[in-house]
């Protein structure tokens, strides 16, 4: 029997490998991965545009990933996870019993129910297999259309770009990166995009994928929900990822997107936690639970994770969406609440420039959230500030002021962070 | 090159902001890249500028505004090192009003 069986070889598992380390435990610790390498995701995208090596995408040294003893199945999927006599059988018929398992099984990306997509040349940017499919369409490809505009999607396209590619996205929706942005934001990532040459369709869909009528295996066009033909030799399809509960399911774990957990990240089978994106966390800002399918917290997840099965009570800091991103030389940085989603009553303070547009949102003249495009830089102070929950009535009016600083932060702000950031 | 240390001015407060080399650092745990680790010898924060993807996550999880993004030309953000190779970090060496003092302190 094995202490710790991590089920999952991405970012979770390894927060949850290092979770292991601090409490320097000695029991066993098995990591199953379906990978056959362990490897950055979000690196995949410059790694396909040669900007790094596999290597450099490897989860290296600095990632503990071959210390503590830590034994790594690759190429290995789990067939079925027993809760009750707490055993998993891998698909190769092994079986494995252990103590303690925590899920950081993830997400994976959906594919579109779209006439054509069966066959071979549509691809999905999740993982090193769909990067090495891709690759090897590059050289008789002329021009790729994306589908979804989501923070993926934007990544494909400038990536694609970036190999020579004449690149359309197709968004659904009215305006790109629609979950973190408000409009006003997007159009000046969209006006960035058209001045590199790509073309964005918003409110439009792929209704067929179609083939070259002399090569029948290359893919020559799709035909889009306005009856619009477009050239396209590579498709990509990014329109959202799903939790991968299958296992949870099955074993009869309490799920909704994600799989449940409590404040500990604690599953509703004692003994069985969950971590990363596939877990379903309580909310910075409410009792709801919520998936926060970003990388940051995935890693922070899995130590919690890995702390409380070690028999400490870590509590997770909660479940706070962050995400950056620096696409077609913009930053776009954003965090909790977003003009779309803000409760009633919130105030939006603005700052907008040609290439740069900034939002912050408080409630009761407290931060709930912030979206930055094109200048990121005071991004940290403000997820300060959020996390804080602290009254700033008294420096609303210099948030969005360029030399906004370390200096402006309320003085009991300033003794705790650097208090915080030293314990 | 940039300069890796700014100064954060709210008169009269003025204060000189660099890198903290964080206990358990905000923009190691969350670099997406494996770009920014701690130097288990030193203690250092160390930014390692060819793994880096310039997705500024680090930037937006310091909460001193101590790393520096100037939309140069690598789009990669920069951040202090403690100087490494030097003695005595610049900044203390040239401050001209010895403001800026390096002291070992137990811990």
């Amino acid at each position: 029997m094995v202490s710790y069986l991590i089920i999952g070889g991405s970012i979770g598992a390894l927060g949850a490998v290092e979770g292991i380390r601090r409490l320097d435990s000695h029991g066993e610790t098995v990591v199953v991965s379906e990978e056959q390498s362990l490897y950055l995701r979000p690196s995949i995208g410059k790694y396909l545009e040669g900007k790094l090596d596999e290597e450099s995408i490897a989860f290296g040294s600095n990632h503990l990933w071959e210390l503590n003893k830590v034994q790594v199945l690759r190429g290995t999927r789990v067939a079925s996870l027993d809760a009750e006599r707490k055993t998993v059988r891998l698909e190769d018929g092994r079986s494995i019993a252990f103590d303690r398992l925590p899920l950081a099984t993830g997400s994976s990306p959906i594919v579109p129910k779209i006439e054509g997509i069966e066959k071979a040349g549509v691809h999905t940017f999740g993982g090193l297999s769909d990067i090495q499919a891709i690759r090897g369409e590059l050289p008789r490809a002329r021009s790729a259309v994306i589908i979804g505009g989501g923070l993926i999607g934007v990544a494909a396209t400038e990536t694609l770009m970036n190999r020579g590619k004449q690149v359309t996205v197709v968004e659904l929706r009215s305006w790109l990166l629609i979950l973190l942005l408000s409009q006003e934001a997007a159009a000046v990532l969209e006006r960035a995009m058209r001045r590199c040459g790509i073309d964005i369709l918003n409110g439009l869909s792929m209704k067929k994928i179609e083939r070259k009528r002399d090569r029948p295996l290359e893919l020559g066009g799709v035909l889009l929900s306005d009856q619009r033909r477009i050239d396209a030799n590579i498709v990509v399809a990014a329109i959202g990822v799903t939790q991968r509960i299958e296992l949870a399911r099955q074993a009869g774990l309490k799920k909704n997107r994600g799989i449940l957990v409590d404040r500990f990240l604690e599953t509703s089978i004692p003994g069985i936690f969950a971590c990363g994106d596939v877990a379903e966390t309580p909310s910075f800002f409410d009792a709801r639970n919520q998936v926060v399918a970003l990388w940051p917290f995935a890693r922070l997840s899995g130590r919690v994770v890995e702390s409380n099965m070690a028999g400490g009570k870590m509590e997770y800091s909660r479940s706070l969406p962050m995400s950056a991103v620096h696409y077609f030389n913009l930053p776009i940085i954003s965090a909790g609440y977003s003009v779309q989603t803000a409760p009633e009553g919130s105030e939006k303070l603005c700052s907008s420039s040609a290439n740069a547009h900034l939002e912050v949102l408080l409630l009761s003249d407290r931060l709930i959230g912030f979206t930055l495009v094109g200048d990121g830089e005071p991004a940290g102070l403000f997820l300060n500030l959020l996390r804080s929950r602290i009254q700033i009535s008294d420096i609303k009016d210099s948030l969005l002021d360029s030399g906004f600083s370390f200096a402006h932060l309320p003085e009991s702000l300033r003794k705790r962070t650097v208090m915080e950031v030293w314990a | 090159m940039e300069p890796r240390i700014k100064v954060a001015q709210n008169r009269p407060l003025s204060m000189a902001i660099q890198c903290h080399h964080c206990t358990d650092p905000a923009c190691v745990n969350a670099c997406l890249a494996g770009a920014m680790y701690k130097d288990e010898v030193t203690g250092y924060v160390v930014h390692d500028r060819a793994k880096c993807t310039g997705c500024l996550t680090c930037l937006a999880t310091c909460p001193f505004r101590a790393v520096v993004y100037k939309g140069d030309v690598s789009s990669k953000p920069w951040k202090c090192d403690f100087c490494s190779g030097l003695d005595v970090p610049a900044c203390v060496v040239n401050c001209p009003n010895e403001a800026l003092v390096l002291e070992e302190v137990e811990s």
